[in-house]
């Protein structure tokens, strides 16, 4: 369906994508990476807005640089936060449906369709000037879906969502997924993009750093050592407890902060597994844990330094 | 049709009262300074003479072209400031469509507006009961028609010798026998004002280049007679002529109400010309307005002045070929003057009506090419 072939991309004297070769098929397809990594200018090579410097998009077998046969199939969320602010979201989402060639007789009912798969009945009729970060994603998701377009390319479109708007919209992403479309979302967050698909471009510095099943990719992490933080009384004798189990590496204390305790493990699962059990059966306080590798820079870390 | 929609979309976008209320100042500023001299000085207030200078430098010399500048590159680089632009380019819809819709509106607001801005400072300048463009002459319209006789009688200038001999025999020999120590005979005078009223209606040698070398004629009159005009065309231009040549006595025909429908036609064109460059230039430049105003105010401004044929490659050389006004004597003041003086010639107004057109369909289509090809990306974000 998209097709990418040694395709880079350089603003003048910075490159922003970088020999990337992929190709992506129906289904859900999630573009990981973080701020930087180039993900919105492969998106932008995808929808048209810019061209490749070197190399060859074929969306649909076309360029798709200002191709109006590859539009009409297309359905577009940006990462932009502004719309047209005068307008009442519904205004936007029919105004976006006409511009897709949707017929005036149907225009208003599809419009009213997708307003109500991203959840906005109660604000379609505000203006979008008032609308806060989450509505401005939703009202834009359905300016994207409205035309039930083959190909949905959408970017970072889970930003400023509740948890429970993130989940809502994850189960449409998936639900336009299982009808046979083409859906790329793009997103800086490995959480996410786990709750929607195994299917994921890694990219980094302009470069596509790993493709495939994010399991795949995951148990590369987890052989990578992994490094959890955790704040507890007594986090000298917690430290040394759990030096005694065969999933710790190392342990880490800091001088300069009492209650703290870093410690490094091979498989971090059977550690969280554990780690209740420890503290429940010897009595230790934790009051926080966290992994500072549990992320995607993590991720990264990894695959850059290999 | 989408365009409608795209143009109707525009439009609304450029009537935000943030936006329009900018243009509704500039629209009704020369109107409130007119009537601001005139409130001021009612006895000494020239309408013709208020609306000629105001029209020439403040409508056509300055709303017209920052109007045309700021929307017409506001067509691209609002939709890119707002970032907006990527819903437009990513629809199944020419790109150069969407450019032409969303350029139409800009236009029809910024012909509007002018029209309407010259619209109510014809209103405020008029005088009523005034000859209101007619060109023949009556005797109200002599302030001394003494003096007038006194230099046909005895002729000093070229313009004055021409008319002694274009009076009537009896004309003439009653001048001949008339003695200027005395009031001229009331039948004497409207013989000879029927004789120049023949001059103004009928006669297509009175002007002349040598006649009128040392007479200080206005743009408008100047433009006129490059036209070589006939009928009403050519009875306002003698009249003009009449009018340039004895300043002093004769009153000034009133000019306003009658230049203010030609005006109102030549002010879309005019909008037209200036939108398309600016369009040009927002398709091209990321700070397009900067360059813009520049042009208009800098390239414009000077460049019709200069000496040779500097002058063809300004839009306004073509707009005041089309919408001549008599500007008042103190506006080319000091070195600009010289810069007149040089470059007296006008271009002729058939050449204007083959330019200006030529020029925005040029620049459009120019547009349209340089608007499908580039790519125009904002920034996110992040």
């Amino acid at each position: 369906m998209i097709g990418l072939n040694r395709v880079s991309r350089w603003y003048g004297q910075v490159i922003g994508v970088n020999d990337i070769t992929c190709a992506i098929q129906p289904g859900l397809t999630a573009l990981l990476g973080p701020n930087g990594a180039g993900k919105s200018t492969l998106m932008k090579l995808i929808t048209g807005q810019l061209r490749p410097t070197t190399g060859r998009i074929a969306v649909y077998g076309e360029a798709p640089f200002a191709n109006r046969r590859v539009y009409r199939r297309l359905g577009y969320c940006p990462e932009i936060e502004s719309c047209y602010e005068e307008m009442t979201g519904r205004q936007f989402v029919r105004m976006l449906g006409l511009m897709a060639n949707l017929p005036r007789s149907t225009v208003a009912d599809r419009a009213d369709e997708a307003i109500a798969a991203v959840r906005m009945e109660h604000a379609a009729d505000s203006r979008i000037g008032g609308y806060s970060k989450g509505m401005r994603q939703r009202i834009k998701i359905a300016q994207a879906i409205l035309h039930d377009p083959d190909l949905l390319v959408l970017d970072e479109p889970l930003n400023g969502l509740d948890p429970v708007g993130r989940r809502e919209m994850t189960d449409l992403f998936v639900q336009q997924a299982q009808k046979g479309k083409t859906v790329l979302v793009s997103s800086h967050i490995l959480y996410e993009v786990e709750q929607m698909t195994r299917n994921i471009l890694l990219m980094d510095r302009g470069r596509l750093r790993a493709m495939g099943d994010i399991y795949e990719i995951r148990a590369l992490i987890d052989a990578h050592p992994h490094r959890i933080a955790i704040h507890a009384e007594n986090s000298r004798t917690l430290a040394k407890r759990l030096l005694d189990l065969a999933c710790v590496i190392s342990a880490r204390l800091d001088p300069d902060t009492p209650d703290f305790v870093e410690i490094e493990t091979r498989e971090p699962d059977e550690f969280y597994s554990i780690l209740p059990d420890i503290t429940m059966k010897d009595g230790f306080r934790i009051t926080s844990f966290e992994s500072p590798d549990n992320n995607l820079e993590a991720v990264f870390r990894y695959l850059v330094k290999g | 049709m989408l365009e409608w929609l795209l143009y109707r979309i525009a439009l609304r976008d450029l009537l935000r009262i943030r936006r329009v209320s900018v243009a509704i100042l500039l629209m009704a500023a020369p109107a409130a300074i007119a009537l601001t001299i005139r409130l001021s000085s009612a006895s000494e207030f020239d309408g013709a003479a208020i609306y000629g200078a105001f029209a020439s430098l403040l409508v056509f010399g300055f709303v017209l072209p920052i109007l045309s500048v700021v929307f017409c590159t506001g067509v691209i680089s609002q939709e890119m400031e707002q970032r907006t632009i990527v819903y437009l380019l990513t629809r199944p819809i020419a790109r150069s469509r969407i450019l032409l819709a969303k350029f139409a509106a800009a236009w029809t607001l910024v012909s509007a507006t002018t029209v309407v801005a010259i619209g109510i400072l014809a209103t405020v300048t008029y005088e009523p009961g005034s000859s209101s463009g007619q060109a023949r002459l009556y005797p109200e319209a002599i302030k001394n028609p003494k003096a007038l006789l006194e230099q046909l009688q005895y002729p000093i200038d070229p313009v004055s010798e021409y008319l002694r001999n274009s009076l009537s025999l009896r004309s003439g020999e009653g001048l001949d026998a008339w003695d200027p120590a005395t009031q001229p005979r009331r039948g004497l005078v409207q013989g000879v004002i029927n004789d120049l009223n023949r001059v103004i209606e009928r006669d297509r040698r009175f002007y002349n280049a040598d006649r009128f070398a040392s007479t200080r004629l206005p743009e408008d009159a100047r433009q006129l007679a490059s036209e070589r005009p006939r009928g009403d065309g050519l009875a306002t231009l003698n009249r003009w002529l009449l009018e340039a040549a004895y300043p002093d006595l004769l009153i000034r025909s009133r000019r306003s109400m009658s230049q203010a429908p030609r005006d109102m036609l030549v002010l879309p064109i005019g909008a037209l010309a200036y939108g398309a460059i600016s369009l040009l230039l927002a398709t091209l430049l990321n700070r397009a307005l900067i360059v813009g105003l520049f042009l208009a105010f800098g390239w414009e401004s000077w460049v019709s002045l200069l000496p040779g044929n500097f002058k063809l490659i300004s839009l306004m050389t073509y707009l005041r070929a089309l919408a001549p006004h008599a500007r008042p004597e103190t506006s080319t003041p000091g070195s600009m003057a010289l810069f007149t003086a040089l470059n007296p010639e006008s271009v002729a107004s058939h050449i204007a009506w083959i330019v200006l057109p030529s020029v925005s369909v040029i620049a459009c289509l120019l547009a349209m090419a340089v608007f499908t090809l580039r790519e125009y990306a904002p920034k996110e974000d992040a």
